[in-house]
């Protein structure tokens, strides 16, 4: 298992990226809440999430993905998720998270779903 | 498994089961993950907040909590919460206990298997499951609405009560680990108070080493009787002067004076010693205590409890130094006349006790006995001759089964106011 959690920070137009890296366990923690406190949840309200086909996520990793869904629904913010391995988007599904948060094969798709929202707190989840 | 509608196509069918299978799984993994979690922590907090932390992942909520109350279900022990606010908090933590004992987890040995919403928690609480860690706490565990905002379903309790049956068991397991790491501190202090004990006693030991390290060279110069009854009892008045039966033996080389003269002071001192140490033998023998010492001469006392015992004590060694002082004469010709040691034995009522010398410059203190008894003991010594052992009647019959004594008047003794009849032993 990966241990060590890497989260890069690109824009894309109005898409805030955040490349998430590595496992997402209970160490995952500082690393994803901390790239996604960078985020100036003022004026970046289209998020997505992408990570690594390869990774895995246990229950507490699924609980920061949660928790992270928590705030950006606080802040009106649109999430995406790309890049998960079938069994992780059937996970996601089963637990909720794609009630808020849509999940996408491709990063590309995802940034052109968010960019073609219109205006931000449209119906936006599956 | 979930039964598949009757109502659907076969492929819609298979999409339903292939669904539960893979959410099978995903709870075994589950289950996977909270164990291995859980067994690796001893920590009861840590293990009650990672617990919640994967329950919310696991059954995708915004809201769960977990607090443990005492046995009577009237004090919360541990609380902790996640996506609640703090009004919802107080109130969870208030109405959770009293939930507790409604449950009648309080009161029975095991909680029943699972639960729903109870009335008396905030509505926001979508299931709940209570659990007994052992006789002094319970807890609950509750859960808010599920993300997919569809209801808890039978095979979500069933999860719930596996995962929660795996806190029980590490918490108990952590709780075990408290008592033993508190077993091992008491031992460490336990140890450490041992050790400080230790050292104590090895110091103490070090005292007792050098005392008794004195007392042996005390030893050589103060009477056994007087270290024995300070051995006894070192602060009682045993050594006050009190009168009692006892014999007493004075002995005395003959020409001690002359054979100084004769063979110089670092001979007779040899001599002293060589001849000293086979009477010393004799007195040791039949328990006699060398009381006084005085160049050529000795004071001994025997004073065993029986009256007959301490006389007949004092003549044996009296006959063994006899004995051995004609051995010695024979084995060492290197006199010009044989060595005679006169010997005299007084048995009867005599005061003994310490006497104490006060000084201006100091106390000297002695153990020894005193009165007519043993002032006719020193006279008859000064009486015998040729080696002779002499003794007054009062010894003489104590003994006559033993030893024969034969009568050689009365005669008057300095400083004794009435005649004193002498016995001279036979020679054996």
């Amino acid at each position: 298992m990966k241990e060590d959690n890497t989260v890069r920070i690109e824009r894309q137009g109005r898409v805030t990226v955040l490349n998430i890296r590595g496992d997402v366990t209970r160490r995952s923690e500082a690393a994803i809440k901390g790239g996604y406190d960078q985020v100036d949840h003022e004026k970046e309200k289209k998020i997505l999430l992408q990570f690594d086909k390869a990774i895995y996520f246990n229950s507490e990793g699924l609980k920061i993905i949660i928790l992270l869904l928590a705030e950006a629904r606080k802040h009106q913010q649109e999430i995406a998720v790309t890049d998960l391995s079938d069994h992780f988007r059937k996970v996601f599904r089963m637990v909720g998270i794609t009630k808020f948060a849509r999940i996408f094969d491709s990063a590309g798709d995802a940034i052109a779903a968010l960019e073609a929202a219109k205006k931000t707190g449209e119906q936006w989840t599956e | 498994m979930n039964r598949v509608p009757a109502d659907k196509g076969p492929e819609e069918g298979e999409d339903s089961v292939k669904a539960a299978l893979e959410k099978r799984v995903y709870y075994l993994r589950t289950l996977y993950d909270i164990s291995k979690e859980l067994f690796g922590k001893v920590d009861f907090d840590v293990i009650l907040k990672n617990f919640l932390l994967m329950t919310m992942g696991n059954f995708g909520v915004f809201q769960c909590f977990i607090l443990t109350c005492n046995g009577a279900c009237d004090r919360v022990m541990h609380f902790f919460s996640i996506g609640f606010d703090e009004e919802m908090e107080t109130e969870l933590k208030a109405h959770g206990c009293r939930s507790l004992a409604t449950h009648a987890v309080c009161t029975t040995e095991t909680p029943s298997s699972e639960h729903s919403a109870q009335p008396d928690l905030p509505p926001d609480v979508a299931l709940t499951f209570p659990f007994r860690i052992d006789d002094d706490q319970v807890g609950l565990v509750g859960l808010g609405p599920k993300l997919t905002e569809e209801p808890f379903r039978i095979h979500d309790r069933e999860l719930l009560g596996t995962l929660v049956n795996n806190l029980v068991v590490a918490l108990r397991n952590a709780l075990s680990f408290e008592q033993i790491s508190s077993l091992n501190r008491e031992l460490q202090v336990k140890n450490e108070e041992l050790e400080k004990t230790l050292h104590e006693l090895q110091a103490a030991l070090r005292k007792v080493e050098i005392l008794e390290s004195i007392k042996a060279n005390l030893c050589k110069f103060v009477p056994a009787t007087v270290t024995n009854m300070i051995e006894r009892s070192p602060t009682s008045e045993s050594l006050d002067a009190s009168e009692r039966d006892l014999s007493v033996m004075f002995l005395d080389i003959e020409g001690y004076s002359r054979l100084t003269e004769e063979v110089g002071g670092t001979e007779v001192n040899n001599l002293v010693e060589k001849y000293f140490s086979v009477f010393m033998d004799a007195i040791y023998t039949n328990n006699g205590d060398v009381m006084e010492t005085a160049g050529d001469g000795l004071m001994v006392l025997f004073l065993s409890d029986d009256d007959k015992t301490h006389a007949l004590e004092a003549i044996r060694a009296a006959a063994a130094i006899r004995s051995q002082t004609n051995r010695i004469n024979r084995e060492s010709p290197t006199l010009s006349r044989p060595l005679a040691v006169n010997i005299g034995v007084a048995s009867g009522e005599a005061y003994i006790g310490a006497l104490k010398f006060e000084s201006p410059t100091g106390s000297r203190w002695t153990y020894t006995a005193h009165g007519t008894l043993v002032n006719i003991a020193a006279r008859i010594c000064d009486k015998a001759k040729g080696g002779s052992i002499m003794a007054i009647r009062n010894t003489a019959e104590r003994v006559t089964e033993e030893f024969p004594f034969a009568s050689l008047g009365r005669f008057h003794l300095k400083n004794i106011s009435d005649d004193v009849e002498i016995f001279e032993l036979k020679p054996g």
